[in-house]
């Protein structure tokens, strides 16, 4: 091909994506994008909404037990789900594209830059298969990435002859081997494989709340959010809708027996992106508002963001983190500010710098509480309460020492010579009290 | 200044003139520049008084009003509301944020603190900036003395140690909002109403930065007057570019009471007798000018040109028996 001086060549290169976009990002956010794949195609395949369970009055049921099971050693990695698979036409010209051309519409699922799966495949290892079963049809491709490295084509052949392998229900099977060393070293670890079940329940709390079963090398993920504290204590709940995005904001209390430090959680269309969040991500220790301390330890915030529009969700590609210039989480941002303010107020007034005895009472309100999780909370937009603790008088233990020989002039005064000390410091008090005070 | 100069502030006069100019420009923002202000929600602080209420309904016709009260008197507020449509929310204005709707309600907030600019003021102004829709006006106002909000911390320490302490604190309230750090010159009496003000333009203009959509603040109220304490307030409209060409052309700017700028206008009226008074309004004619007054009374050149600026919402007070 003769060379056009007059141009300057931008072509893709296959390194960039083998080699470097795979720097960005750690292997278990990799290993949750093929996670995001499984849900997104169960998202597509049954339409619902895992919204639906913090926002709707009844649970969204699924018509079977979905499973996501990932195996994995330091010789390869398998994630296998029941999800309804992956369409032929669909592998034929969109699934493995670097990028999408367009956005999916009509449901709310979690796959929007085409690509993690990729990603994840070169992050892990240099063999790769992938079996995807329909309704209508069953194929397989096999990737040797160092010999696709080498090729000028940018395609993936299908095998001619699928093996059928373990694919009973409709969904997708991926196995990787040839793993790069160090993902293999990690892949072996023990801690590895406790820390990534810690991701997956909270990343996918939800989704395991509706009947998502994942398994991570035979241990199974539990849903892990929160509760609200309930009974004196009622959380704040707002909805808005800024540019296509459902907004709904959640804020309140834990429960007493909750000891770990909470703060803000934010979810896109049911996938949490960001855990726990104490900084200023979620504003804290932003414009005025306070810094996160201690005695807000108690304080849990939830906000989650919906649509059909998946570029409009501020979640970035590694779903690790939010787009805090995006429009949509500003305006979510000032809401949340307004929202957390009176729960932040109340907190810290319990905690004054110098202590009065009726606030350290109204602590008491954080040790008395039931427990609410997500789904059972009341729908209806609500405000923050907080029921006072009513209280006895607060009573002062006086105790004095006076020259007996003034005791004895009081109590012939009164002519009860034998009156007890005790008694005669309260006569004494309550005179003073009924002549001199109001 | 002669006892009879000075000001009978259970009254305020001041404040009366500056609910009138500010009633004053909401018509012509209504009639030249397309604010229909009559649709719009009024919020503001009323305690057992109501005026600002009262005013606004009569006069600019509004009939959905907000009235915050942070102490704790619910019965006296209910008992004093004079219209049945003011809707009442009781509690610190952080505790009535979360309650407000602001989604497509045009407001009027007028923020009317006794107390001096502080970092929880700045906070309110901040969310309500933040949450007003485009076309609503916001005003503050706070007091303007060099002093600490604390009396008793107030009267304990010494000049210089008092003035350090406010530095200070100002310092570390105002911090991002100036572009130099607060000196002792900004304290005096008379500066410290300038620094407040531009104090809280920097606010409303950093707010509107925070804000998901694109809207510009425009300042178009810069008081300060002292009908006892020193008082000062800012405000304008909040509302999307576009508007600036309609807000420039409405003529709004040239309203001898109307400021954009950082230096405060003094609203000062002299205390006169009803004769004084209607010897000086009977000389106005069109064209006002200070060397055409003949007056019959004895009074100072300053009072009477402060009297001229202000002579159409110069407040007079009767004993009514009811």
């Amino acid at each position: 091909m003769p060379e056009n001086d007059n141009v300057a060549h931008a072509e893709p290169q296959k390194e960039f994506f083998i080699d470097m976009l795979t720097r960005d990002i750690g292997l278990t956010e990799c290993i949750l994008d093929l996670i995001d794949n499984s849900i997104h195609s169960l998202i597509r395949t049954h339409h619902f909404d895992v919204m639906n369970i913090i926002t709707g009055d009844q649970k969204p049921a699924l018509d079977h037990k979905p499973t996501i099971t990932l195996n994995f050693s330091d010789s390869f990695f398998s994630i296998v789900d029941s999800c309804g698979g992956v369409e032929k036409k669909d592998a034929r010209n969109g699934v493995f594209l670097f990028g999408k051309k367009e956005n999916e519409k009509g449901f709310a699922g979690l796959g929007l830059y085409g690509v993690g799966m990729k990603r994840a495949f070169f992050k892990l290892g240099r063999k790769i298969d992938f079996i995807s079963k329909t309704n209508g049809d069953i194929y397989q491709i096999k990737i040797d990435v160092d010999e696709w490295r080498k090729e000028k084509d940018w395609t993936f052949p299908f095998a001619p002859e699928p093996e059928k392998k373990d694919l009973k229900t409709p969904g997708v099977a991926i196995k990787i081997s040839n793993l790069l060393p160090d993902v293999a070293k990690r892949l072996s670890l023990i801690s590895f494989r406790n820390e990534l079940v810690k991701e997956i329940q909270s990343s996918y709390a939800l989704f395991i709340m509706i009947g998502l079963e994942i398994t991570v090398n035979g241990k199974k993920a539990e849903s892990r959010l929160p509760p609200f504290a309930s009974k004196r204590i009622s959380p704040a709940r707002k909805k808005l809708e800024v540019e296509g995005v459902d907004i709904l904001i959640i804020v309140g209390l834990t429960p007493k027996e909750m000891r770990e430090p909470q703060g803000w959680y934010v979810f896109c269309n049911g996938r949490m992106i960001v855990e726990a969040d104490q900084s200023k991500l979620t504003g804290w220790g932003e414009d005025r508002f306070p810094v996160f301390a201690n005695k807000f330890n108690h304080f849990l915030g939830l906000v989650y963001f919906s649509s059909m529009e998946l570029e409009k969700l501020p979640w970035t590609t590694t779903k690790s983190e939010v787009v805090k210039d995006s429009p949509v989480y500003q305006a979510a941002l000032n809401e949340m500010r307004i929202q957390a303010r009176p729960i932040l107020d109340l907190l810290s007034s319990f905690y004054p710098s110098a202590p009065e005895e009726e606030k350290i009472v109204q602590r008491g309100l954080l040790f008395d509480t039931g427990t609410l999780t997500v789904d059972q909370l009341p729908k209806e937009e609500s405000l923050f309460r907080a029921e006072p603790i009513v209280q006895k008088p607060v009573e002062a233990n006086i105790n004095y020492k006076k020259p007996l020989t003034d005791v004895q002039k009081i109590r012939k005064r009164l002519g009860k010579p034998r009156m007890p000390y005790k008694e005669l410091g309260e006569y004494t008090f309550e005179y003073f009290l009924e002549k001199e005070c109001d | 200044m002669e006892s009879y100069e000075k000001l009978n502030y259970t009254i305020r006069p001041s404040k009366q003139i500056e609910r009138k100019l500010f009633i004053e420009a909401l018509h012509y923002l209504g009639q030249h520049a397309n604010y229909p202000v009559r649709n719009y929600t009024y919020m503001g602080f009323g305690s057992v008084f109501y005026a600002d209420f009262i005013m606004f309904h009569k006069y600019l016709y509004i009939n959905d009003m907000i009235c915050i009260e942070g102490s704790d008197i619910p019965k006296r507020m209910d008992l004093n509301k004079p219209y049945e449509f003011i809707q009442l929310e009781m509690g610190r204005v952080s505790d009535v944020l979360p309650r407000i709707n602001f989604k497509n309600t045009q407001f009027i907030v007028w923020l009317d603190y006794d107390y001096g600019l502080c970092a929880e003021v700045l906070d309110d102004l901040d969310n309500f900036s933040r949450a007003l829709c485009p076309g609503s006006i916001i005003n503050a106002t706070v007091e303007a003395e060099p002093k600490l909000r604390d009396r008793e911390e107030n009267e304990k320490l010494s000049r210089q140690d008092r003035e350090k302490k406010l530095i200070d604190l100002y310092n570390d309230h105002f911090d991002t909002l100036l572009e130099e750090p607060v000196k002792k010159r900004d304290l005096a009496w008379k500066s410290l109403p300038r620094l407040f003000a531009k104090v809280l333009k920097s606010q409303f203009e950093t707010s509107m930065t925070k804000r998901p959509d694109d809207v510009l603040f425009w300042q178009l109220f810069n008081f300060r007057y002292a009908d006892g304490a020193q008082m000062l307030t800012v405000g304008g409209i909040i509302d999307v570019p576009e508007k600036e060409k309609q807000l420039q052309g409405s003529g709004i700017y040239d309203l001898n009471f109307i400021e954009a700028g950082e230096e405060p206008k003094l609203i000062s009226v002299p205390p006169l007798t009803f004769r004084e008074k209607e010897s000086i309004d009977r000389q106005i004619d069109k064209g006002i000018s200070l060397d055409k007054i003949d007056l019959k009374f004895e009074l100072r050149e300053t009072l009477l040109k402060n009297y001229l600026d202000f002579y159409r919402h110069y407040p007079t007070f009767h004993e009514a028996i009811i």
